[in-house]
């Protein structure tokens, strides 16, 4: 019985091969295993040598890269772009397409490589050269192969492994070599759950390091999902030290090193600085009659915001050593170390302990503790210690008041740096959803069938930052739309009348917007009775969460809505019918919604908090009830009868 | 004194010979004395950004008096007073661009504060990038010292390979502009043809001391001109166009005129057509062509199969992306490589095409009445056997359906003629015709009921078809996309209308690449619903009109400057049917009723209707909308608008049923 089976299946498996001329058996494998991605990453190598040379240690990286384009779009992936900098140097680049001919591939190679300083708009100079080229000849079935060589020039500078892509991969190998007086060490992020072989050999004086993963497949690209740092599997390798000449060469591995490092590279800020003339006479008059040093703080903190922009010159280690704060002053601008720079200057001529601060951003989920190497932060902003109170500044925004951190640290590790010996690792908090508020008041009224009304809408915290900055780039006609979009009440008949800003672009006032306003045959009157949907606001009511999404939810932060609308019913008119109430209070969200009638007015209150930053996926089921319960809620109507 | 007159005189004596080698850039520079610029700083105080200087002067040089050797100097010259924070922001980083047979001769930038302290920009500070693809490099730099109220100024001089077959310039912009000068500055022998537009004055001409000619024109103050939507915005600001018509020296006439460049591009086209043949026959036998019934079939499949294998790089001009040999063998190809390409498979199949030039009309339009390469900026194939367009390298149309922003504007059309035994290409200009409002549809056939135990629950099967224009970004790229993208494609089809909505067997009709222009891209989908149901105590709203979908509302705000000007014409056609559930009736059905109509010239250019009919508990709403014109005066501003928030008052009926 086996026997014939065995036969039956040779006969249709030949049968296939034969009717299946055109494609080769690799893609045919890979399509019917992956049927709706468009390329399968076939192998991705790559292997890293450290080793010691005249001048420290030297390290290079052979990348190797094959791909297989399963789709009829595959001539979309032609172009291909690297990028290398000054840290990392790109040499020996080979780039071919393989092009199946019915019996095997034929390779194409690539001779045109053109290389570009790339032009950013979030760095404004920085020394990245991106090279690119075009696979010639890309259909359903062909691969591309490329591969090139890194070099990295400061051993502090290793990457980190990555065993996930946005497309499947068939097989990743990591492979480093490393002479055995070099000490290694590693950290593994999103592994658990995750099969990577990983071996261990001894070969003559050097030691290698093998990972390898095979039929990994791709990560989603959601919407509002924390980075790919927070679910992608990844090594980090750092360098702990070497020997030479006897001599251990420490480099990395606690965060005392890492500390030490940075601190080489920001000493000239901890040795006492000529401070410029304009510097002081500009901080003698802002801080003139005031006595409290909350004060000085908050009025010098404000004019960094306002009176340095925020412009990039990253060029090699331009992109770790801040400038001095003349020459920050002077050029009124600068990025993150020189807003740093000049404000630490400022403030402690002002007589306020200053720290310069390192700080990774919500994009990266690492804490010192767990690794301590240039990946665990991309930022730098201030610590001002008063009185044991510590304020975290950042001047690369605006309207930042000295209580509140930036929202994208919010629940990091920052790690301040005190003086050459010294430094203080403290995590921030999460700022509290009372902080950030919208509110709106309104008192409302119908006109026939019109209704209409005035109203004062508050806001602070964050969202009053994301309005301010947005107000800024407005002017004329142009700021009505943005109000009226933003406070659009019942649908987009919605118009503002009149309106006056009371606090634009202050720093520590809430804002608050004046507003009269009508919305043109919003109430139905059929049959004596008028039907009025009371829930006016929709904007809060979240979108349900898709049942195959993959990824964490991610917020910039917590926050509360509340409404207050008091509408007077019409003379002749008597309630008929007014919806239930609505409670539901949890520790992530809660939503409340209640209505009164009081003499001739109904009033309507609604809130809505969220209290947390991050909806797990776990969660998903339990959010999409209460989604489900405040959209019913938002659907009821109130009923007015004639008397 | 005596000295300087003796200067003077030797100066005046060298006259022709030395002045050819003294370009006006040399002695050129800023004012050391800001006061012409500080006392215009407190004019139009509620503007953000005011352009204090806007100087601008093309000079046209034989800088070693051999005349063959022809170099222009274009020296840009401006300055902007930064009133605001977010001025600052847009104007503190400069990026200059030239290509790398041009070369910047000179850099300057400074900044004057409030206190009018000035700062000016070290040369190092200037940077260079360079991008080896398009052989395109960049001076760029940031302002250092920029405060409030501080002036940012610039100028820079570039020489350059001459180019004078026609140049555009927009002496307008959304900033006022005070001291505004353009030159063209010619020797004598050279002669110069200028036109303006949008009321913009005409050009004087003066003779400088060196006997060259200074085309120019000055204006004090032009005002700003706001953006608005639905306008060909970038059309209608103050411009003038130059090209150079005549040299003296020698007798050339009509250097400018489309006659050269008619040939070339032929010849281009063409070249190597013979030896080619054989290469493009491979190709049709690679790409399994056969020829069809009609001519159209046969041209919608070559631009399908072009525009499905062969990748076009846009920045690259290099020559094997314009060799037959190389297209056909690598699947790579530039621009003017693909028009090449379908310029000879065409030849092949003997099928009679035209190349059209032409450009995009809400930037700039075509002068049908003046001859300058600005208004050749883009693509057209024409077919005059069937009378139709396609556009080569654009991937979001097929032959039928051309780019939009082409089309309801004039055209440089070449065709090739036969003078003895000998082709060649001959050209005309010609109107582009728009393509007809009932060839751009949105149509939805929805059917709705409610569930009869929970009245609140509506089932809905939902049927849209878009065709024309409504299709150019889906049927064209329909085939690219694979597994979870596709669904959520399909998925939003339906979420734009409202984001709740979860689509159930969703089937698609007439999605191929081919079908666009032709058929309409058909998707249906049901669902089970309740966001558009209102509760009220025991009576159901129905939010019949939110089934459309969000529509725009044009507020009443500042008085209509510029005529509108839409990408295509349109009709929208909606009908729904309402089963009206057993125990209930809809007490509020003439609410349903709506009609405007716009007539023009006996014409009914553009309407929103809405009519409803019940028929055994059955109603049956029907809604039709449509735009016939492109263009719409500023005077039948408020008609349109009208119409428009017709359709915004549709999508806010709601329909109160009661318990019978």
């Amino acid at each position: 019985m086996k026997k014939h089976y065995t036969l039956l299946l040779t006969l249709v498996f030949s049968l296939i091969t034969i009717i299946a001329q055109d494609h080769s058996e690799e893609l045919n494998f890979f399509h019917e295993k992956y049927p709706n991605e468009n390329l399968v990453i076939i192998s991705h190598v790559e292997e890293i040598d450290i080793s010691k040379s005249k001048n420290g240690l030297q390290i290079t990286i052979k990348f190797n890269e094959e791909k297989l384009y399963l789709q009829d779009n595959a001539n979309l992936f032609s172009e291909e772009k690297i990028s290398g900098s000054s840290f990392h140097k790109l040499s020996e680049i080979k780039a071919s397409s393989l092009i199946f001919n019915g019996k095997n591939y034929k390779e194409q190679k690539i001779n045109n490589f053109n290389e570009k300083d790339k032009l950013d708009n979030a760095i404004f100079h920085d020394d990245v050269k991106e090279i690119s080229f075009y696979y010639p000849n890309l259909n359903k079935g062909s691969k591309s192969n490329l591969s090139y060589t890194t070099s990295i020039t400061d051993p502090r500078f290793l990457t980190s492994f990555f065993f996930q892509e946005y497309y499947p991969i068939n097989e990743v190998t990591y492979k480093m070599t490393v002479d055995k007086d070099i000490n290694i060490g590693f950290k593994e992020f999103n592994t658990d759950n995750f099969k990577i072989e990983h071996t261990v050999e001894e070969k003559k004086n050097k030691k290698i390091y093998t990972w390898k993963s095979t039929h990994v497949p791709k990560t989603e690209s959601e919407s509002n999902a924390p980075s790919f740092f927070h679910s992608i599997p990844h090594i980090t390798p750092y360098i702990e030290s070497y020997s030479e000449n006897g001599q251990t060469i420490p480099i990395l591995g606690s965060t005392k090193k890492l500390y030490d490092w940075y601190y080489s590279l920001t000493k000239d800020f901890y040795e006492k600085n000529d401070t410029i003339p304009e510097i002081k006479s500009l901080i003698d008059s802002l801080i003139a009659d005031i006595n409290s040093d909350e004060e000085k703080l908050k009025v010098i903190y404000y004019w960094v915001q306002e009176n340095i922009k925020y412009v990039a010159f990253e060029s090699g280690l331009g992109g770790f050593i801040p400038r001095s704060a003349s020459s920050v002053y002077n050029k009124r601008f600068g990025d993150c170390k020189d807003n740093s720079s000049i404000l630490k200057e400022m403030l402690e001529y002002a007589g306020l302990n200053t720290y310069l601060t390192w700080v990774g951003t919500r994009r990266l989920p690492y804490s010192y503790s767990q690794i301590s190497t240039p990946v665990v932060d991309n930022h730098m902003i201030n610590t001002c210690i008063i009185d044991s109170n510590f304020y975290y500044l950042d001047a690369t925004g605006k309207y930042a008041t000295i209580d509140m951190i930036a929202s994208f640290i919010q629940d990091k590790e920052v790690l301040i740096g005190i003086d050459v010996d010294s430094f203080i690792v403290k995590k921030l908090p999460i700022t509290n959803a009372e902080r950030n508020y919208f509110n709106d008041t309104v008192a409302l009224e119908l006109n026939n069938l019109d209704l209409v009304g005035n109203g004062k809408y508050t806001v602070n915290g964050y969202p009053k930052i994301k309005i301010f900055n947005h107000l800024e780039t407005l002017k004329d006609d142009n700021i009505k739309k943005f109000y009226t979009i933003n406070l659009t009440k019942g649908n987009n008949k919605f118009i503002i009348n009149s309106f006056v800003e009371t606090n634009k672009f202050d720093y520590d006032k809430p804002f608050e917007l004046s507003y009269d306003f009508s919305v043109a045959s919003y109430a139905t009157l059929t049959d004596n009775h008028l039907y009025i949907n009371l829930n006016l606001h929709k904007d809060f009511i979240p979108k349900t969460i898709k049942k195959d999404r993959t990824h964490a939810i991610e917020q910039d932060y917590c926050y509360k809505k509340s409404y207050y609308y008091k509408l007077k019913i019409p003379e002749q008119y008597e309630v008929e019918y007014i919806p239930e109430n609505v409670h539901v209070n949890t520790k992530d969200f809660s939503f409340n919604l209640t209505y009164k009638v009081e003499g001739e007015y109904i009033i309507y209150e609604s809130s809505f908090k969220e209290e947390s930053l991050l909806i797990e996926k776990n969660q998903f089921l339990k959010w999409n009830k209460f989604i489900q319960q405040v959209q019913s809620a938002s659907k009821e109507v109130v009923v007015l009868k004639h008397k | 004194m005596k000295k300087l007159f003796a200067t003077l005189l030797v100066l005046s004596t060298l006259n022709i010979a030395h002045a050819q080698l003294t370009p006006f850039y040399k002695s050129y520079n800023w004012s050391e004395n800001i006061d012409k610029m500080n006392i215009l700083k407190d004019t139009l105080i509620d503007e953000e950004v005011l352009v204090l200087k806007d100087y601008a002067s093309n000079e046209f040089s034989y800088p070693d008096d051999k005349q063959n050797t022809l170099t222009q100097y274009v020296l840009t010259h401006k300055a902007y007073l930064l009133r605001t924070n977010n001025a600052i922001e847009d104007f503190n980083k400069v990026y200059l661009s030239f290509d790398n047979s041009s070369e910047i001769l000179k850099t300057k930038a400074r900044v004057i504060t409030p206190s009018n302290k000035i700062i000016e920009l070290d040369s190092t500070k200037i940077l260079t990038a360079v991008d080896e693809e398009t052989n395109v490099q960049y001076k760029y730099f940031a302002f250092e010292g920029i405060e409030v109220g501080s002036i940012v100024e610039y100028l820079y001089v570039i020489k350059k390979r001459p180019y004078y077959e026609g140049s555009y310039v927009r002496i307008q912009s959304e900033y006022p502009i005070f001291n505004l000068d353009f030159h063209v500055i010619t020797p004598n022998n050279l002669i110069f043809k200028f036109k303006t537009y949008n009321n913009t004055d005409s050009i004087s001409n003066d003779t400088l001391a060196n006997g060259k000619w200074d085309f120019n024109i000055k204006y004090d103050y032009i005002p700003s001109l706001k953006y608005e939507n639905n306008a060909a915005y970038q059309s209608k600001l103050m411009a003038l166009v130059y090209k150079l018509d005549r040299n003296t020296y020698g007798g050339t006439r009509d250097i400018s005129s489309y006659s050269t460049l008619i040939q070339n591009m032929y010849d281009f086209l063409h070249y190597n057509e013979d030896k080619n043949k054989k290469t493009v026959e491979k190709f049709l036998k690679q790409m399994k062509f056969k020829a069809s019934k009609t001519t159209e079939e046969d041209i919608l499949f070559i631009e399908d199969y072009l525009k499905k294998n062969i990748y076009i790089n846009e920045n690259n001009g290099s020559q094997e992306l314009k060799s037959i040999d190389f297209i056909t063998s690598n699947k790579l190809a530039s621009e003017l490589g693909i028009l090449k390409l379908y310029a000879q498979i065409f030849a092949a199949l003997e099928i009679e095409m035209e190349l059209v030039f032409s450009g995009n009309r809400l930037s700039k339009k075509f002068d049908s009445e003046y001859e300058a390469t600005t208004f050749l900026e883009d693509y057209l194939i024409y077919f005059p056997s069937i009378n139709k367009y396609m556009a080569p390298t654009n991937l979001a149309s097929r032959v039928g359906l051309p780019t939009f922003t082409l089309t309801h504007n004039y055209g440089l059309f070449i065709k090739e003629v036969a003078l003895g035994g000998f082709k060649t290409g001959l050209g005309e200009i010609k109107f582009i015709d728009p393509v007809p409002y009932t060839e751009n549809t949105d149509k939805m056939y929805i059917d709705v009921s409610f569930n009869e135990e929970n009245i609140t629950n509506q089932k809905i099967f939902f049927n849209r078809q878009m065709s024309g224009y409504y299709a150019k970004d889906l049927q064209p790229f329909y085939y690219l996309i694979t597994g979870k993208d596709k669904t959520e494609l399909n998925k939003q089809l339906f979420t734009n209308i409202n984001s709740e909505l979860e689509p159930e067997n969703i089937v698609v009709k007439n999605e191929n690449a081919a079908d666009l222009g032709k058929k309409p891209f058909i998707i249906e989908a049901e669902f089970e619903t309740d966001v558009f149901i209102e509760k009220a105590a025991d009576k159901v709203i129905f939010e019949i009109g939110n089934l459309i979908g969000p529509q725009t509302e044009i507020y009443d705000s500042l008085e209509r400057k510029l005529p509108v000007e839409l990408n295509y014409t349109k009709y929208y056609y909606r009908e729904i049917k309402v089963k009206i559930p057993k125990n209930y009736k809809i007490v509020n059905l003439d609410d349903l009723n709506i009609e405007n109509y716009f007539i023009n010239n006996g014409d009914t250019s553009m309407a929103f209707t809405s009519k409803y009919t019940v028929k055994d508990n059955e109603l049956v709403v029907v809604c039709e909308e449509y735009y016939k014109n492109i263009e719409i005066p500023v005077k039948h501003y408020q008609e349109y608008r009208k119409i428009i928030n017709s359709a915004a008052d549709f999508n806010k009926i709601k329909l109160i049923l009661e318990p019978n």
